[in-house]
């Protein structure tokens, strides 16, 4: 007797409208993550992989060396890298360049020789190293901008006395 | 910020929206267990919440996802939780285990109701009428042997529902005790710390919504029904309490370098949420519900205690919410400082989560007036029996005791 | 790959009908479009990362603080200079007798100047480490952040939902989300100069060399000279996250 009762639970009208409901509700489900699930995920892993080129298709700001600027910019260049300044990368100073590089046209923008530039290296500050000469601002200059005696492509010849 | 916070700490990146979240879970399968207690365990007592217990269960599971879904980034792509989960994510389950526990409520509800809908189909009028008739999903046979399948499902729907409503809280726990990179949250105890304090936050939500619900509705509480969820709320509230105490103290005999972050977490940027409200509203309510059950004292007091109590929980476990998600996130990892929260006004802020709040009511009362789930079809004071000597009362007809007959064959 | 065109065409079928929430699904970076066109020019990124396992040096004795490589950073990934979030940052470290002081204002471009004085001071920089356990990835529910096979974490920004659990799962503070984009971000070595054979923006742009860059399998390049001879050690390795990043001269004090 117990598991005629049993059978008829499953037979009720109530509970085979509710599992048809439930199993539509999951075949709606399972279509629709076939649907949206993009075509490239689990190409390279659990991860959708067009991902990757999207990562990899961002613009670059800075170019790679100073190759570039060398092929122009001859005169400074050579000046530059027979001092201290000259293992830098001209960007550490001027700024992003490599859309300058791609297309001579787009200017650089100006850089000013001032304290703000050479500070953030050259100003003396706690845990700074003495690998780079550091100076106290005001005893050094007084606020004078750095320009009016140093060069900064030949740091150590003072421009004007 | 106090100390050296790395500079990406300085904005709270879960915000009170994620406090929200475990909170109003923890509401839900608090709420469940009580119904549960009912329909499983025979305490026949709660007979007169036990369908009200699972229409509050419904209104704060439907507004848990909102709060999460309007804390996302980009709140559209939610559903990719369901597209695309990740298998090593303690949170990519979330969106089948809701769904699932969600589907166990509605059918618990509907099947308890079916006879109902059936009677209301028929007997209302007009568009009221149409919309039970629809809802009865034409599943209109209510013969006594389809009445008997209904009971039976209700009751393994119970079943299920008890694991599957300790799992999706404990899972919130799990969400925060799996991060390592947290000292304050990585602890394998933060599951069983978050289901207790559900478990509580949830019998004092019924206590509060019940004796809301006799005022509103004009008649008198079932006193012994308010001073079984005394009973309950009380024994689960020193679990919930020793654990969450225990953690503290284990950390802090335990003195790992983390120590000394937690501590100044708890002793200096949130004493008062921490020690005030988290740990005093719980010893408080503590004290309360004991005095509550105090034979000496009239049944008023003793009611008044009680609902006291209920409310202090309910704080308790907003700020405990709050004090580990929002406190979490306070502690550097650098472990070297504290961040601060400022809580907006808008947008992941006070009014917003004050909304979230208040909306489980508003839908609740929509959910009674749609599915009444009055037991007490007696005028008022007729349960009233004074006091109870025996608590052991013998409890009939539970269908825990049905499903499985133990030694009674 | 199984069933690729019926679904294609369904796609586009669809399109018509939901574009407009696809559009706004996508959000910030903007979907749809783009992902259907870059599938044609796509490479075989097995053949791109086979041989390759990169790494990252910090030379901790070097590092004078300047910031070029925050600033440079910023404005290579485009991450707004004027929020508090930053895919690298430096640190300072100054020992005094009453207790270390550490700070990082503006991420590290703002360091007050400040005498220096008896004790141990020194500048760490950090970024993301590219764990090979990375937790970022282990918890993101959506599968939207994975590690590549040659060595680097990536964020997918169009199917990140913006759940900031890889923020707090990182136990190192280099995650934050994106102001503009508001889906997770983090720093990715540059990935996108990698591929053009560049190295990261912060290498190419520090003055002193303090950051260093390359292939590990390979046995000629600078980084995997340093791991052969020099003492390293990455950061919290107590949390078996195993970070890629390797400290020269890195104190107990650093976490």
């Amino acid at each position: 007797m117990p598991i005629r009762e049993d059978e008829k639970v499953f037979t009720q009208q109530a509970v085979v409208r509710v599992g048809l409901i439930l199993a539509s509700v999951l075949v709606v489900f399972f279509f629709a993550r076939w649907l949206v699930t993009p075509e490239s995920f689990g190409q390279y892993g659990r991860y959708r992989g067009d991902s990757i080129g999207e990562a990899a298709a961002r613009e670059v700001s800075f170019a790679g060396d100073n190759t570039a600027c060398k092929a122009c910019h001859q005169e400074v260049f050579l000046a530059v890298s027979r001092n201290e300044h000259g293992k830098l990368n001209c960007q550490s100073c001027h700024g992003p360049a490599a859309k300058h590089a791609n297309d001579t046209a787009l200017e650089m923008p100006k850089v000013t020789g001032n304290a703000e530039l050479c500070g953030p290296c050259h100003m003396e500050t706690a845990g700074r190293n003495k690998r780079v000469a550091t100076v106290k601002l005001q005893l050094h200059s007084g606020g004078v901008e750095c320009t009016r005696c140093h060069d900064p492509h030949r740091p150590y010849g003072k421009l004007r006395g | 910020m106090t100390g050296y916070i790395f500079p990406n700490e300085l904005e709270v990146n879960w915000g009170l929206f994620i406090v929200l979240y475990p909170y109003l879970t923890g509401l839900v399968a608090g709420a469940f267990i009580v119904s549960s207690l009912y329909h499983v365990f025979g305490v026949e007592k709660l007979k007169p919440v036990s369908r009200l217990a699972l229409l509050a269960a419904l209104a704060v599971l439907l507004v848990a996802p909102m709060a999460l879904t309007s804390h996302l980034g980009q709140p559209l792509r939610a559903l990719n939780m369901l597209w695309t989960p990740n298998p090593t994510s303690a949170m990519a389950g979330f969106g089948y285990i809701y769904s699932f526990y969600l589907i166990i409520v509605l059918l618990e509800i509907w099947f308890m109701y079916r006879k109902d809908l059936v009677q209301w189909a028929a007997e209302k009028p007009g568009w009221v009428g149409k919309m039970y008739n629809l809802l009865t999903l034409g599943a209109k046979d209510i013969s006594p042997s389809a009445l008997q399948t209904d009971h039976k499902v209700v009751g393994i729907l119970a079943i299920v529902g008890i694991p599957s409503a300790a799992f999706l809280h404990g899972y919130v726990g799990f969400i925060f005790g799996a991060i390592k990179a947290n000292p304050w949250w990585s602890t394998p105890l933060m599951p069983v710390i978050f289901l207790l304090s559900a478990i509580v936050s949830g019998i004092a939500l019924l206590i509060i919504v019940y004796a809301a619900s006799c005022l509103l509705r004009r008649r008198e509480m079932d006193f012994h029904c308010l001073m079984t969820m005394n009973k309950y709320l009380w024994v689960f509230l020193i679990f919930a309490f020793v654990l969450e105490v225990l953690e503290v103290i284990h950390m802090a005999y335990e003195a790992e370098k983390k120590w000394s972050a937690v501590k100044g977490l708890i002793t200096q940027v949130l004493p008062f949420s921490y020690f005030g409200i988290q740990l005093g509203g719980m010893l408080a309510a503590f004290f309360l519900l004991l005095a509550g059950r105090w034979k000496k004292i009239s049944q008023s007091i003793a009611r008044n205690l009680t609902l006291a109590a209920g409310g202090l929980v309910l704080a308790s476990v907003l700020a405990m919410r709050f004090n580990v998600v929002i406190g979490g996130q306070l502690i550097s990892k650098s472990l070297k400082g504290y961040a601060v929260f400022h809580v907006p006004l808008w947008e992941e802020g006070i009014i917003p989560a004050a909304g979230f709040l208040i909306l489980p009511f508003v839908l609740l009362v929509g959910l009674v007036y749609l599915l009444p789930p009055w037991l007490d079809s007696q005028p008022e004071k007729k349960r009233r029996r004074g006091f109870e000597r025996n608590p052991h009362r013998q409890e009939h007809g539970s269908i825990f005791k049905r499903l499985f007959p133990f030694g009674e064959h | 790959m199984k069933k690729k065109i019926p679904r294609r065409e369904f796609l586009i079928g669809a399109c018509k009908v939901l574009a407009t929430g696809f559009l706004a699904t996508g959000g910030g970076v903007g979907i749809g479009m783009k992902t259907v066109f870059a599938r044609d020019g796509v490479m075989d990124w097995r053949k791109f990362w086979a041989g390759k396992q990169w790494v990252f040096v910090v030379d901790t004795y070097r590092c004078i603080g300047c910031g070029r490589c925050v600033m440079a950073c910023k404005e290579e990934n485009a991450v707004p200079l004027d929020k508090e979030v930053y895919r690298t940052w430096v640190e300072r470290y100054v020992e005094r007798e009453e207790g270390v002081t550490i700070e990082s204002p503006g991420g590290g471009l703002d360091f007050p100047l400040q005498a220096p004085e008896e004790g141990k001071q020194f500048f760490v920089s950090k970024l993301c480490n590219q764990c090979q356990d990375p937790p970022c990835v282990q918890v993101c529910p959506v599968s939207a952040t994975y590690r590549t096979e040659d060595g680097v974490v990536l964020v997918d920004n169009q199917r990140c939902v913006g759940c900031r659990y890889c923020i707090q799962a990182c136990p190192y503070g280099t995650r934050f989300l994106h102001p503009v984009t508001h889906v997770a971000d983090k720093c990715t070595w540059c990935y996108h100069r990698l591929v053009k054979g560049m190295r990261p923006a912060c290498v190419t742009i520090c003055p002193v060399g303090a950051r260093k860059f390359g292939n590990r399998e390979d046995s000629d390049s600078e980084v995997t000279k340093i791991l052969e001879k020099e003492r390293v050690r990455g950061l919290k390795p107590e949390k078996g996250t195993k970070p890629q990043v390797f400290y020269l001269g890195l104190d107990e004090v650093v976490m």
